[in-house]
């Protein structure tokens, strides 16, 4: 057993920070908002500036461009992204549909798109959830009749992330509506400009655009835009959603959250600190507080790492990643209640003008966050996951 | 980073697991919670024929000088087998007092007979029940006299010596008292703990020891029980995530022949959820112990992750064994039924060494280490 990152690793991390501090705007505490122009343009600036250092693709294999970087330098370079809650690392592009078309794609498919992926060029969203069709992915209604080398697409997405900043989309559609539910489903990859193609905002409870509904009327795709073969595009998802899982974003997120948050009581902590409250009275105990809160990050982190260490090892590491899941994303939201209740009042401010303190953010970073257990497979899927595929147990 | 068990690990996990299916079983733990000595000479034996006794007591002391990460995969399956016997006391807390901050004497003296089975040393218990127990200890001659009370001592009727911590004029201060040779009297009056493990209350009445039985220098008394107590927990908190495992095993087991509704209860959604909380709970602490073990051998011993593991295990194990009687059902509310065991177990172990409130305000002392990306070099 051990427990630390090699010399190499470290030197990487170092550099990697050592770039952004460099890239990013003086005193920057992010992260990004991407409804926002200008946030947006800063997004797309990171992302080029990741590319031309090669850290955009470097877990990509060589022969795509890449440097096949380990699972734990990858590790890292989403810990350090996420800790310094900087924008650029695309996790659609890069760290989705690269793998899926290495895998899955046509040696057309990969010319066509990898070079636009890797070069930060191209960005791309994720088109899975229906208005009817959440947790239960198979259920999905959205059609793509076969019309001579075209698929022609009638049906609605939701929640489709960067749907209003992105080029194309990856999708699954059903191509059989007689076939078993899992059988007639098709991967698709379909260009945002698209003729029928409509993107309507949906603005979150934290009163941000981040995601949209998207509808299809008669939208026409090129046969040869299909991934995989015809009515095998739920295979293709599912080593699709291995990529997405298991990240150690949020164990970063909560981790920064925490020292935030711990600075705003070491500061409340003294008379004079400079800060809404003064805790003095209360010390021990939001010390106590934050020491768990800390624990349970460290445990979160831990499982992360071994996801990991696991796939160094090349076992796949999916009940780990699933019970990471759950562990970071609840983690991150009780230290972010346990921030809000501490600033009293100014946990509860939500004006725009205010972000650059935690005192503004902190309220409006919550309430984006209670995405965290929902999203990517809600905690109570990742659950079953454990139990099916984990624990062994019946499904009936 | 690495997350594997080294080769000797693995044989030592395999063996224990082996070892501890056959001689200690739950028929043999129950037997034990009702035995005055509460193991047998016999099976001691056999653990110090086995090497088990001496894991951490250096080889020149006739040990076999291992790492704090080997016998936490011994402590793993010892806990999971509720094996009783001072292993944790006399082979891990006391042995590793004496090889740190022993003089040669004392080293001598305990690690040997330690490693051999031939003597238990059994170090002072730090469960706090309230009580203001304390033992005076004041210069007489060339020796010392102790006066006063001990409580909740584990084995305290084994031990051929206990390591007792006593107030003097000169601070906190350390003895390491051969209880068959004492001058004066010393009264054991046993607990009846929910645990089993034979546990005592110590009265000391005129009990004279030699200088010689002063066990670290004065200076050092304050920091030997923080040593003692960092060592312990973490100890406990490895038996509890072992004990934690089995029961999350055997309710596994049980969710999945036990059939109601045409099913196994084990294909209930409900129940399967509670079956992976149980698992992730298992995990993470599990994680955290094995973290704090390796800090142990290659960081420093007061590390954080050592009041973080048994803060994890302290409050998450417990919820492992209360669901457990929940998935189990009536059946394990029964006496008959061994899970009470493993609660009984656990709720002893989390009061021992460093209680919830105590390993909070310990992880509360280290968070001016605590950050970000330092690769576990704090303190």
């Amino acid at each position: 057993m051990d427990f630390e990152f090699t010399d190499e690793e470290v030197a990487f991390r170092d550099e990697l920070n050592a770039f952004l501090d460099e890239e990013l705007p003086e005193g920057w505490v992010g992260p990004v908002d991407e409804s926002d122009d200008e946030g947006w343009e800063l997004n797309v600036r990171m992302k080029r500036a990741l590319a031309r250092r090669g850290y955009l693709t470097m877990a990509w294999p060589r022969e795509y461009g890449g440097q096949d970087a380990s699972p734990f330098m990858n590790l890292i370079f989403a810990e350090t992204m996420a800790y310094r809650r900087a924008p650029g690392n695309d996790r659609f592009g890069t760290r989705m549909l690269g793998p899926t078309l290495m895998h899955f794609g046509t040696e057309a498919q990969k010319n066509r798109y990898l070079p636009d992926i890797a070069s930060g060029g191209m960005q791309w969203c994720q088109g899975y959830s229906e208005p009817d069709t959440g947790s239960d992915l198979a259920s999905l209604q959205t059609h793509a009749a076969i019309d001579g080398d075209e698929f022609v697409l009638n049906g609605s997405k939701i929640w489709t992330s960067l749907a209003h900043r992105a080029d194309m989309m990856f999708m699954l559609a059903r191509t059989d509506r007689d076939a078993a539910r899992h059988d007639g489903i098709s991967f698709l990859l379909v260009d945002m400009h698209s003729p029928g193609l409509e993107v309507r905002p949906i603005v979150n409870m934290s009163g941000h655009h981040s995601f949209n509904q998207v509808t299809f009327d008669d939208v026409r795709v090129p046969r040869e835009n299909l991934v995989g073969d015809l009515h095998d595009g739920w295979n293709v998802a599912m080593n699709l959603l291995n990529f997405e899982r298991g990240n150690i974003d949020y164990v970063a997120w909560a981790q920064r959250h925490w020292e935030e948050i711990r600075d705003y009581a070491e500061a409340a902590f003294a008379p004079d600190g400079g800060v809404s409250r003064d805790l003095s009275h209360s010390a021990p105990a939001v010390a106590g507080r934050l020491a768990e809160l800390s624990a349970q990050i460290e445990m979160a982190r831990l499982i992360t790492y071994e996801v990991a260490w696991l796939q160094t090892q090349g076992f796949p590491p999916s009940t780990e990643a699933s019970m990471c899941k759950i562990a970071a994303t609840e983690v991150n939201n009780a230290v972010l209640d346990f921030g809000l209740e501490l600033l009293g009042g100014a946990g509860l401010i939500d004006d725009p003008d205010e972000r650059e303190n935690l005192a503004g953010r902190l309220f409006r970073t919550r309430m984006s966050f209670t995405s965290g257990p929902i999203l990517a497979g809600t905690n109570e899927i990742q659950k079953n996951i454990i139990a099916y595929r984990g624990l062994d147990l019946p499904r009936r | 980073m690495d997350f594997s068990l080294t080769e000797t690990q693995e044989l030592i996990r395999a063996s224990a697991a082996e070892w501890l299916a056959e001689r200690s079983g739950p028929e043999f733990v129950r037997a034990m919670a009702e035995d005055e000595q509460g193991y047998t000479t016999e099976y001691w034996r056999e653990l110090a024929v086995l090497g088990w006794l001496g894991l951490l007591i250096p080889e020149e002391h006739g040990g076999s000088g291992m790492q704090f990460a080997d016998m936490a995969v011994l402590l793993h399956e010892w806990g999971a087998a509720l094996a009783p016997g001072p292993l944790v006391e006399s082979s891990v807390i006391a042995a590793t007092m004496i090889a740190e901050f022993g003089s040669d004497q004392t080293k001598s003296r305990l690690l040997n007979g330690i490693a051999s089975g031939e003597s238990i040393v059994v170090p002072p218990s730090y469960i706090d029940d309230g009580s203001d127990a304390t033992i005076t200890a004041s210069e007489k001659g060339s020796d010392w006299v102790l006066e006063g009370n001990a409580r909740f001592v584990p084995y305290a009727n084994s031990a051929d010596t206990l390591i007792l911590s006593a107030k003097s004029k000169y601070g906190d201060m350390l003895f390491a008292l051969d209880t068959k040779t004492a001058a004066g009297t010393l009264a054991l009056d046993r607990v009846k703990l929910a645990s089993g493990v034979p546990t005592f209350n110590i009265e000391l009445n005129e009990v004279v020891c030699p200088g010689d039985a002063l066990f670290a220098d004065l200076s050092e008394g304050l920091e030997v029980g923080q040593f003692a107590r960092y060592t312990g927990a973490m100890a406990r908190a490895i038996q509890m995530v072992g004990a934690g495992k089995a029961v999350t095993d055997r309710t596994l087991e049980y969710v999945k022949t036990r059939r109601q509704f045409g099913r196994p209860i084990g294909a209930f959604q409900a129940i399967q959820h509670y079956m992976a909380d149980m698992a992730t709970k298992v995990k993470s602490a599990q994680l955290l112990v094995n973290r704090a073990a390796w800090a142990w051998d290659n960081v420093a011993i007061y590390d954080s992750s050592v009041p973080k593991a048994k803060w994890a295990a302290n409050t998450l194990m417990p919820q492992v064994c209360w669901t457990a009687h929940q998935v189990h059902g009536a059946i394990g509310f029964t006496w008959e039924h061994d899970l009470h065991l493993y609660t009984r177990r656990v709720l002893s172990w989390r009061a021992d060494q460093a209680d919830t409130e105590t390993a909070r305000d310990w992880m509360a002392g280290h968070l001016d280490h605590l950050d970000f990306q330092n690769d576990g070099e704090e303190d």
